[in-house]
């Protein structure tokens, strides 16, 4: 009991005495368990979100389109209506497939006739304005969105103009821009609603209508037995050559996933980045504070506490900043992922609960920086004798003798660079991570621009196809991820330098006091920065291609002239960075380094 | 004597720093007997190995050689845990430079090594309290360690050190960062320890630090070289010492 008072009052006191160190860690964490959080959730929100319209528009269990050549008949259909298994129906209405215009900008669109009366099956759920009427459009939201049409706008459908009289949304389709029912290029349509004898007018011997028709089964879970009758039923009416294009509510609902799939992919990768570039970041900020935190163990080991217990509440202090880490993780997608995962806006918004498994990849992930960042501390801690701990005596230093041989014949900021980099190897390891983290999203972004020149633009200058929307969603992904791992990369750059100014000061002061001048110094401290960045890019770029390659197989490689640039660019970026803090290292006055006792 | 009546017995205590041309004996060979109630300062140059001394006696340190009882008790042979929980319950420290959590208050850091101990948090906090008030320092219970002085800072580490009521308190050097009041301060202190039969090992190498003490031992180059037990009017003269440094 006072063991585990004395335990929350330590965590607490140093929770409070170090807000910045507990606010990076929540922030860095916070990041990569929202990423993930997020990319876990988009599919699922966007299922519920389908689910929610559907029982809010009494969506069919099997929507049916006739064939494309007009042959097939309204007989056709109402003879399916009236099958067994059947409980309800809509339609079937005309359908045309035609060019629209709104504020002067053509659109793709299926343009579907309706009664002015609700139907039984699909009733769109109208979000503003009301429904049809003679003379009157209604556009489905998504689309509406796309073209910046509002009720009361005016479009043209196939040369006769009508006013915007609503707004709606539907399970029927899939959502914007897969609302092709089937007809003419799919990809890039909207959905419009007009009155029926709005539509009959239009449609004439050389362009006749298709029709659609909406059922609801006994068994909607099992439209893949009730399809396969309707097949068999159109071939037994070969005669007749009845042609009918059939899409369940699950096919209608896994195809809005589409526009998502590659975000998600993107995102969950880019999260496990995140993780690494927080661990990289919390490891190097902790050294920062290594000579304290010994001396404060040692405190404790003075008074009586176990090795064990020093590290469990090490551990524990972790421990807590991960666990708010991943509820903050989890807020953020709750609050975020109803937008996202209805991105052309489609679906009525859903919030989607926490699912278990993404309660416990986030859980883990936070752990597992937890653990990995309180492992150097521990590990420290646990290495340190209790005297020498309270004496605060540095760790010794690793000094390869090959390379202080070598450093005679370099100029003097790369030699007393190289042996500052060679001294803390393990900061060597966490800056390459860090960096190699950051380089992967830009290589992404590399990979990214070298595909966009052979996206296929379907008809219409204005709206993307599937590919270009899927590529377009997947680069907001991945520039949102690459700004925020590069912050993070820059954070740590800057961390990393100014730990190795402060445990180096001594060596540098005395180089200083032998002749070497400021200016020599930050040039030594930002070489030392090189090799790990070149170490990392090194890594990072063939990692960050490898995996848009992982989630996108058909991708284009960029070119290696333009990845060895990036690389390069990316390298003198974070030793420009570095020089910063090192300036600053580098001006303290030499006198009073050499004068203390800190060493 | 028998070990049951001693507070600390080492027979050939030993402790080896280092390894070849930097190896130091830091003690060597070490003979000790500390009867309970005993207040003994060690006294010798920088570097002959009181420091050691004191974290081979209070198990801060392993030894390399040699015996150890604590209160009849053989700790020598004890591992990192086991020594950890001897010092919660036996060894109170007090060191040069305080050592205080500067993230806790005065009546936290007082009442840490009881809360180790597995005391109540309603127990550790009455005796947290007495034992400020002891040191004089009731009315700067919520203060931090940055907002003591010096001499503050070490009364409450003192205080500390007591939290378990020890079998032996171990000061190093305890008025090695000190000015003279706080000193005398410090100084009356242990005294009145002293007379509630605590016992004590102070290492410090001011003369005067050593003369409160019932018994002095000096050493060098990790050896005991003398061993004077002080006439009991001696160290009544802690009054006119405290009288000339004030
Ligand atoms: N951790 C250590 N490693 C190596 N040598 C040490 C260590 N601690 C102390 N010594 C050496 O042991 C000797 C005694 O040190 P110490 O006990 O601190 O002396 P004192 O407290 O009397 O000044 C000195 O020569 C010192 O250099
Ligand atoms: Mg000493």
């Amino acid at each position: 009991m006072g063991q585990l008072i004395l335990a929350c009052r330590l965590i607490l006191a140093d929770l409070r005495h170090r807000p910045l160190h507990a606010g990076v860690f929540l922030v860095a964490v916070g990041a990569a368990t929202a990423a993930l959080a997020v990319g876990m959730s988009l599919s699922d929100a966007n299922t519920g979100q389908y689910e929610r319209t559907r029982a809010a528009t009494r969506g069919p269990d099997l929507a049916v389109v006739t064939g494309t050549d007009g042959s097939a008949d309204r007989a056709a259909l109402a003879d399916l209506a009236r099958m067994p298994g059947v409980t309800g129906h809509g339609g079937p209405y005309r359908v045309l497939h035609t060019t629209v215009r709104a504020g002067g900008r053509p659109a793709q669109a299926s343009v579907q006739g309706r009664d002015t009366a609700p139907a039984t099956v699909d009733q769109p759920y109208v979000t503003s304005g009301h429904w049809v009427r003679p003379g009157g459009a209604v556009l489905e939201r998504g689309f509406a969105t796309a073209l910046g049409v509002r009720v009361g706008d005016r479009i043209t459908v196939a040369g006769r103009r009508f006013p915007v009289v609503g707004i709606a949304v539907t399970a029927a389709t899939s959502v914007y821009p897969f609302e092709g029912e089937h007809l003419g290029p799919n990809d890039g349509s909207g959905l419009i609603w007009l009155a029926d004898n709005d539509i009959r007018t239009m449609s004439s011997d050389e362009w006749p209508p298709n029709y659609a028709l909406d059922l609801t089964l006994a068994d909607p879970a099992a439209t893949d037995a009730f399809r396969q009758r309707v097949a068999d039923w159109s071939d037994a009416h070969a005669d007749r050559s009845v042609r009918l294009s059939t899409r369940p509510w699950q096919e209608i609902s896994a195809q809005n996933d589409v526009i998502l799939a590659d975000s998600q992919s993107t995102l969950v990768i880019g999260a496990w980045l995140l993780a690494v570039t927080a661990v990289a970041g919390l490891a190097s900020l902790a050294a920062l504070r290594a000579t304290e935190q010994v001396r404060r163990a040692g405190l404790l080991k003075a008074a009586g506490a176990t090795p064990g217990l020093v590290a469990a509440v090490l551990f524990a202090e972790y421990l807590v900043l991960a666990l708010v880490a991943a509820g903050i993780g989890l807020a953020v997608a709750w609050l975020a992922v109803p937008a996202l995962a209805n991105p052309t806006g489609s679906l009525l918004a859903a919030t989607a609960p926490v699912t278990p498994g993404t309660a416990i990849a986030v859980g883990t992930l936070a752990l597992l920086v937890a653990l990995l960042t309180t492992l150097g501390p521990a590990v420290r801690v646990a290495r340190t004798a209790t005297v020498p701990a309270l004496a605060g005596t540095a760790r010794p230093l690793q000094h390869p003798a090959g390379l202080t041989g070598l450093a005679g014949w370099l100029p003097v900021p790369v030699m007393l660079g190289l042996r500052l980099a060679a001294r803390r190897v393990r900061r060597a390891v966490l800056a390459a991570a860090g960096l190699a983290t950051a380089a992967a999203p830009v290589a992404g972004l590399l990979t990214w621009h070298f595909q966009t020149d052979d996206i296929p633009w379907y008809g219409d200058d204005f709206i993307m196809a599937q590919r270009a929307l899927r590529l377009g969603r997947t680069h907001h992904t991945i520039v949102v991820l690459a700004v925020a791992l590069l912050v993070l990369a820059a954070l740590n750059t800057v961390v990393i330098t100014w730990s190795t100014a402060l445990d180096a000061r001594r060596s540098l002061a005395v180089a200083r006091a032998f002749g070497a001048t400021p200016g020599q110094v930050t040039g030594a401290l930002a070489i030392a920065q090189l090799p790990s960045a070149v170490a990392g890019v090194a890594i990072g770029m063939p990692v960050g291609v490898g995996l848009y390659w992982l989630v996108a197989p058909t991708t284009v490689t960029p070119p290696g002239w333009s990845l060895l640039l990036t690389g390069a660019a990316v390298v003198l970026g974070a030793a420009v960075l570095a020089t910063v803090p090192a300036r600053i290292g580098a001006r303290r006055p030499v006198a009073r380094i050499l004068g203390s006792n800190l060493g | 004597m028998t070990g049951g009546t001693l507070a600390i017995r080492a027979r050939g205590l030993s402790k080896v720093h280092g390894e070849g041309q930097a190896r130091t004996r830091a003690v060597d060979e070490v003979d000790l007997d500390v009867p309970a109630g005993q207040t003994l300062a060690v006294t010798g140059p920088s570097g002959c190995g009181k420091s050691t001394l004191l974290h081979l006696l209070g198990g801060l340190e392993r030894v390399s050689a040699g015996e150890l009882w604590l209160a009849g008790r053989r700790i020598d042979r004890l591992g990192e845990r086991a020594l950890a929980r001897l010092r919660r319950r036996a060894i109170g420290f007090v060191f040069q430079d305080f050592h205080l959590m500067e993230e806790l208050s005065a009546v936290q850091n007082v009442e840490l090594p009881a809360l180790l101990a597995g005391r109540t948090p309603r127990t550790a906090r009455r005796r947290a309290l007495d034992l400020l008030d002891r040191v004089g320092l009731a009315d700067r219970a919520q203060r931090l360690p940055a907002q003591l002085s010096g001499g503050q800072r070490q009364r409450v580490a003192i205080a500390r050190a007591l939290s378990n009521a020890p079998l032996a308190v171990l000061a190093d050097e305890p008025t090695g960062n000190l000015d003279t009041a706080a000193t005398n301060d410090v100084l009356r202190l242990f005294d009145s320890l002293r007379s509630t039969g605590q016992t004590l090992v102070i290492v410090t190498h001011d003369e005067r630090v050593a003369a409160t003490a019932d018994r002095v031992v000096s050493m060098r180059d990790g050896r005991f070289v003398d061993d004077v037990h002080l006439p009991a009017a001696s160290t009544g003269g802690l009054g006119d010492l405290l009288g000339l440094g004030g």
